[in-house]
């Protein structure tokens, strides 16, 4: 199956996007070339992502990575005596490219988005992790969840902590943040974690702007869009193209 | 301080030519008639106190060597080579000549036929030019002439980065630093490779005015306040360096500086037509005027310019390079380079192509789907 010509062309400008950005990146951070994987397989036609028990689509198009990062510094890191060591970003996104690129639709049909760190502290392996999840559709699960939310802890948690100390740690809660891609989620790492680099590349870098604002207004516009208007018109919540009570469940109809 | 170049030709005919590029009172020409390898080579070393630098014809086996039947077997390549092992000589006890600007002058077809393809003389010389290019004489003379001055001061300075740019090392790429500073030995006519083929004859931490114009996002054509703007208000950044008086060059990192000194704005961060604005409103200078993006592009994020329309009609037309795609570089890339692009119109039109401006084979996938979808709008089709 090859994916259709609406696709090829966004996978083949995303992939030049992203090619574009690891380069910008690789002088101050050189493991990141290992995302150019994403390059491969956007720009071959016809790997057609699947996910859960979903039919191949050809409309649909995404990738996936994961780097490592080192790092040696974090902002109030506790127990103090731990060593800061990697940094592991893995994504994986599905999109599909009739809904892609509109201000008002999610962009994404699919999104998997973990930070991984780890450090060493009297020779133990210390963890920490956070994730950024879109809830399934049609999903049925009791609790609210925002359709896209970051969640502390989680499985890679539970499956690498063998002693919780004093601390406690569970699934909730549950915050609503705006989607990211891989552009923007390294835009948020290196905010977050390496603020030298994202400060110089702000002020000097001129295509790494262009970039970032690009896929805000691909990736993030919608999200906000949606929020934004809920306050200014008043179809009811399924008859929105994004119905902003799946991004943020605490939402009342408003007289 | 004596400036004087010798000019290794096998064709008799040269010494209008050095007459010529002598009478500005920069250099001093001396033709220099072609001989065997051997007497060439013990003529440069025994006249080398005289010689500041060495002008080489590419090919010098046409005409036979004076007195004898025979052509020369070697071309300038081969001197070039000799001269520069000769100046890395560190034994003692052997032959070693001073390191000293080589040039090469000659033909654009004895160019395209010999040199052009051959990767492997292409870091001999320091700078080329034609002898038909008679009208630029005067410039090339200039250009000869800082030749000479940058290899003393690289020479006085080794591996002192800040008086030889004369900018503070904080301004540089780490990895330009590094080809300075980790080498084993500072050899000058390396050094002078580096400045003039990774800073001054590329993009990136050193721009030119048309890469000033565009990042400004300037259309120069109705901007008659350009040039003042730039002498004036940009003089801070203006590249001071080794060989800067026969280039206009200008530090990247501190026009940014003194964009964000006078408007309070990043000229990273903002488009063509904030940057304008922004300059009108700060500055004396008010004649000036955002360019418009190419045809069949959208965006005013201008950060190069179109190297298709500028190698057919001369024409800086600004592009985002974004929109753009990437042409075929001459140079390697390093970390502190920019690419050079081509506009999607200049491609359709094949604009530049006869003057060697080529696709990169990487972006003909995107070319080519550009083009399906926009003639498919085009043709009214679905």
């Amino acid at each position: 199956m090859e994916a259709t010509k609406k696709a090829q062309s966004i996978r083949i400008d995303t992939a030049n996007d992203i090619l574009t950005f690891i380069q910008i990146l690789e002088n101050d951070l050189d493991a990141i070339a290992s995302a150019k994987n994403i390059c491969d397989i956007l720009e071959d036609k016809h790997k057609i992502p699947i996910y859960g028990m979903t039919p191949a689509n050809n409309n649909y198009w995404g990738y996936e990575t994961h780097i490592r990062l080192p790092i040696s510094k974090i902002d109030g890191l506790k127990p103090i005596s731990t060593q800061p060591a990697v940094l592991e970003f893995s994504i994986k996104l599905i999109a599909d490219s009739n809904k892609f690129n509109d201000q008002y639709c999610d962009p994404f049909i699919y999104l998997e988005f973990n930070i991984l760190t780890i450090g060493y502290c009297s020779s133990k392996e210390m963890i920490h992790s956070l994730h950024l999840d879109r809830h399934p559709d049609n999903s049925h699960s009791n609790d609210p969840h925002p359709k896209y939310h970051f969640q502390f802890g989680g499985r890679k948690l539970e499956e690498k902590i063998t002693e919780y100390g004093q601390g406690m740690f569970f699934d909730t809660p549950r915050m609503m943040h705006h989607p990211m891609d891989f552009i923007l989620g390294m835009d948020f790492i290196l905010s977050n974690y390496y603020s030298d680099i994202w400060n110089n590349l702000h002020n000097s870098n001129h295509e790494y702007n262009s970039l970032i604002g690009k896929y805000q207004d691909i990736v993030m516009k919608p999200y906000f869009n949606s929020m934004a208007n809920h306050w200014n018109i008043r179809t009811p919540f399924e008859h929105r193209d994004w119905n902003t009570q799946d991004i943020c469940p605490q939402v009342v109809t408003r007289p | 301080m004596s400036n004087n170049y010798i000019f290794i030709d096998d064709q008799s005919d040269i010494s209008s030519i050095t007459r010529r590029l002598s009478e500005f009172g920069n250099v001093n020409i001396t033709p220099v008639p072609i001989k065997t390898f051997n007497d060439m080579i013990t003529y440069i070393s025994t006249n080398i106190t005289d010689i500041d630098g060495v002008i080489l014809d590419l090919r010098l086996d046409e005409v036979p060597i004076a007195g004898t039947q025979s052509i020369a077997q070697y071309k300038a390549p081969a001197i070039a080579q000799e001269l520069r092992t000769l100046s890395a000589e560190s034994d003692p006890n052997k032959r070693h000549l001073k390191d000293l600007p080589i040039v090469l002058c000659s033909t654009d077809e004895n160019i395209k036929a010999i040199y052009k393809d051959e990767n492997a003389s292409h870091n001999l010389f320091d700078i080329r030019f034609l002898k038909k290019d008679t009208d630029n004489f005067e410039l090339i003379s200039k250009q000869l002439l800082c030749l000479i001055e940058g290899y003393k001061v690289i020479t006085d300075n080794q591996d002192n980065m800040s008086s030889i740019l004369s900018i503070e090392e904080s301004y540089l790429d780490k990895n330009l630093i590094s080809k300075f500073k980790d080498q084993n030995r500072i050899l000058t006519h390396n050094i002078a490779q580096i400045i003039l083929k990774d800073l001054i004859f590329s993009t990136g931490l050193l721009i030119d005015k048309n890469m000033l114009i565009a990042k400004l996002g300037i259309d120069l054509s109705v901007s008659e306040d350009a040039d003042a703007l730039i002498s004036n208000v940009f003089h801070r950044a203006k590249y001071q360096g080794v060989f800067s008086n026969g280039w206009d060059r200008w530090w990247l990192p501190k026009i940014i500086e003194i964009f964000k000194q006078i408007t309070d704005v990043s000229l990273v961060q903002v488009d063509a037509k904030i940057r304008v604005e922004k300059l009108v409103e700060n500055t004396p200078y008010k004649k000036l005027q955002v360019a418009a993006p190419i045809e069949n592009n959208l965006s005013n994020r201008f950060w190069t310019y179109c190297q298709g329309y500028k190698a057919e009609t001369g024409e800086i037309r600004p592009l985002d390079p974004l929109e753009g795609f990437k042409i075929v570089k001459g140079r390697e890339h390093l970390s502190w380079h920019e690419y050079e692009y081509i506009s999607f119109d200049a491609l359709r039109n094949r604009l530049g192509r006869t003057k060697g401006i080529k696709l990169h084979s990487s972006e003909e996938e995107r070319y080519r789907l550009k083009k399906e979808a926009i003639e498919g709008v085009e043709n009214g089709g679905n």
